[in-house]
């Protein structure tokens, strides 16, 4: 197409390792100037196949490695992983993220519970174990995002929980 | 008692009761070997790697290692339902437990291993500390026996200088290790000790130990036939560990001189000579500041890391427990063993970095495995496999060679900027930064360094390079168009469609 032909312009709030910059990128023919935060770099030759993306900037070559899963965008360059959200109101991703301050305290991976050290009526301060979560042979002590008073409990001892269930319920202080 | 043989007869079918990398690295020696394998494998197994690379598979059990991979019964019927004449059980499970050795036997099929009674005397901290000082090896200052009465234990801390350990006896990964630095926590460290010991191991004896300043890590692998001969192919240094877990091993140890590591590695011997130790082991030393090496285990299996004992000794480690188990002699002697060479092992886990080394489960969505001269991958995973919660989270063993230490940690930098493992989180940048560490490039680390050094690896986002938002901008334009025409079932929303704010013009 040359130079001459469409130019797309698309802004975007990438946010990496929760850093977010404002990038544009503008599609000229077949190179993208991409613009982070005011700084402009010219990419040629951009392809993605098998999981693979390689661009050049300038005679520079760069090779990373993309994939859609279920930690979002991850990108591997120069052997550094980074997970990308795009900014958006209502993230995909929102789930994986831990309220502080709401009480619920999470399994934050499936597993089985070993201990419970709690029970309804309790206080407890932040950073107390609540359970002892068992998964991949070790005993992982999952802890109160807040200070408060238990409100419920919602396993025990041998049960299997997935990942983001609520174990437990605590009511913040204040 | 011991029926270990003697006479030399090849096995002709090996039942392996163990997964991930360690499967594989038995699978393909049997089958080099030209024995037939045998993959028994839990529900939770039915598609991993182990179980497409053997000749056979049986299912022995649900996926709770208690119910499967530490199934005595189901495993020695197993062995016999697919006649096999041996067991390899790789390390981990059953790998050190003298009642399936000794189940195995009753059974008239071979445990690829030591005989069941020294297994269970090394599995005593206290027993094997005994042996041990008997065979005139140095052991670390503490008390002899043991006790699980608080009272006895309190009474024994009196004779240790602090700061110092109670261990328990059956213990082993950190569980039932108290560290005493103030007499007044004594009583309360004790009990806690003792209970912990109590619920891991079913035995809550324990026993006082002087603490080791500033300890390095440093083991000696050994070699014994049934015929009375043993060797020893040098030391591997193991003193980069997390909260006890080793992580980065290389070989040979930047602490050992040549008169140190002879006089290490003739105690070792000794030690097999004394004990009547057959197949391979480990004797573990720790070294202090001063240079002074204290016996602190004997590990009767093959090790994680036994990959940088092969790289630079050209011993196949695997095949001689095969071999030696089938009652073969040694090929060569203590004056034919030499080593050329470095060799750095990083073990690579999947755990979460950037959020306390949390466990990641998961399928592996895209692996590319790095290759090319002096790189060895020992891995037990595949791109789509799943990462189960029921297991260690072990998923691979990347080993560099070269001539020195520092090209060796050169090649490993290399090699995991190679590796890319997506959908689960993993250990990779962990050893990245510990390779390029001052310490790590000195030589100079002790068991805790890491514990002193990790925090604030992963908490700075502030050098991200612009570099990683190009490819980010790239990544979502590039995906998005695909996701439109040919991968239309692969997912979600790109930033295009979300943000929805197409600029389209003619030349501006």
């Amino acid at each position: 197409m040359g130079d001459r032909g469409w130019q797309l312009t698309v802004q975007l709030s990438l946010s990496i390792d929760n850093v977010e910059r404002k990038v544009t990128l503008e599609k000229k023919g077949d190179t993208y100037v991409i613009t982070v935060e005011g700084r402009s770099y010219v990419a040629s030759g951009a392809s993605i196949s098998d999981g693979v993306l390689n661009f050049f900037v300038g005679k520079k070559t760069f090779r990373a490695f993309v994939s859609k899963n279920i930690l979002g965008t991850q990108i591997t360059l120069n052997g550094r992983d980074y997970f990308l959200r795009g900014h958006d109101g209502e993230e995909e991703t929102g789930e994986r993220f831990h309220y502080v301050g709401d009480g619920a305290v999470e399994a934050p991976m499936p597993g089985s519970i070993v201990v419970v050290n709690v029970k309804q009526g309790d206080q407890v301060n932040r950073g107390d174990t609540v359970v002892v979560l068992e998964a991949m042979k070790m005993q992982n002590e999952i802890t109160s995002p807040v200070q408060g008073t238990v409100q419920q409990v919602n396993c025990e001892p041998g049960d299997q929980v997935g990942f983001g269930d609520v174990l437990a319920e605590i009511k913040p202080e204040g | 008692m011991k029926s270990a043989r003697t006479k030399n007869k090849p096995f002709k079918r090996i039942l392996i009761p163990n997964r991930g990398e360690i499967a594989v690295r038995v699978i393909r020696a049997c089958r080099e070997l030209g024995i037939t394998v045998v993959a028994a494998y839990s529900e939770a197994d039915r598609t991993s790697l182990h179980v497409q690379l053997a000749d056979e598979a049986v299912c022995i059990g649900p996926s709770s290692p208690l119910e499967s991979y530490l199934n005595i019964d189901a495993i020695v019927k197993a062995a016999k339902d697919t006649r096999c004449d041996a067991v390899h059980p790789g390390y981990g499970f059953l790998a050190e437990n003298a009642d399936f050795a000794a189940a195995l036997a009753t059974a008239g099929i071979a445990f690829i291993g030591p005989a069941p009674d020294i297994i269970r005397a090394m599995g005593s901290k206290i027993e094997s500390r005994r042996m041990m000082r008997k065979a005139g090896l140095p052991i670390v200052p503490g008390t002899i026996d043991g006790s699980d009465n608080i009272d006895d234990i309190v009474a024994e801390t009196e004779k240790v200088e602090l700061p110092l350990f109670l261990k328990a006896s059956a213990g082993g990964g950190g569980k039932g290790m108290r560290l005493v630095t103030d007499r007044s926590q004594i009583r309360r460290s004790a009990q806690a000790a003792i209970g912990e010991a109590r619920a891991s191991f079913g035995d809550g004896t324990v026993y006082v130990e002087q603490r080791v300043d500033k300890p390095r890590h440093i083991e000696f692998q050994v070699l014994a036939d049934n015929h009375g001969n043993a060797v020893h192919l040098f030391e591997r240094e193991c003193s980069i560990q997390r909260r006890h877990q080793k992580l980065l091993e290389e070989t040979p140890s930047a602490a050992l001189d040549g008169e140190l590591r002879n006089k290490m590695g003739r105690a070792a011997v000794k030690a097999v000579e004394t004990t009547g130790y057959t197949n391979v082991g480990t004797i573990e030393f720790l070294l202090d500041e001063e240079k002074n090496f204290y016996f602190l285990e004997m590990n009767t299996r093959i090790q994680v890391e036994h990959p940088v004992t092969e790289m630079t000794t050209g011993v196949d480690l695997v095949k001689w427990q095969i071999l030696i188990a089938q009652g073969e002699r040694l090929s060569f002697g203590q004056g034919d063993v030499c080593k050329r060479g470095h060799a750095i092992e990083c073990r690579i886990y999947a755990e979460d970095p950037r959020n306390h080394f949390l466990p990641s489960c998961g399928v592996v969505e895209y692996l590319r495995e790095p290759w090319g001269p002096g790189i060895r991958n020992d891995s037990g995973i595949y791109q789509g496999c799943e990462v189960s919660q029921f297991y260690d989270p072990i998923l691979s063993k990347l080993v560099t060679y070269d001539e020195t230490r520092d090209r060796a940690r050169r090649k490993m930098i290399q090699a995991l900027d190679e590796y890319v493992i997506h959908g689960i989180h993993t250990t990779i940048e962990v050893h990245e930064k510990i390779l390029r560490s001052q310490a790590f490039i000195k030589g100079e680390m002790d068991t805790d360094f890491l514990d002193a050094h990790l925090d604030g690896w992963f908490t700075d986002s502030a050098d991200l390079p612009d570099e990683a938002f190009v490819a980010a901008a790239l990544t979502e334009t590039l995906l998005g168009v695909q996701t439109d025409s040919s991968q239309a079932a692969s997912s979600s929303l790109t930033p295009w469609q979300r943000v929805g704010k197409w600029e389209i013009g003619g030349g501006s």
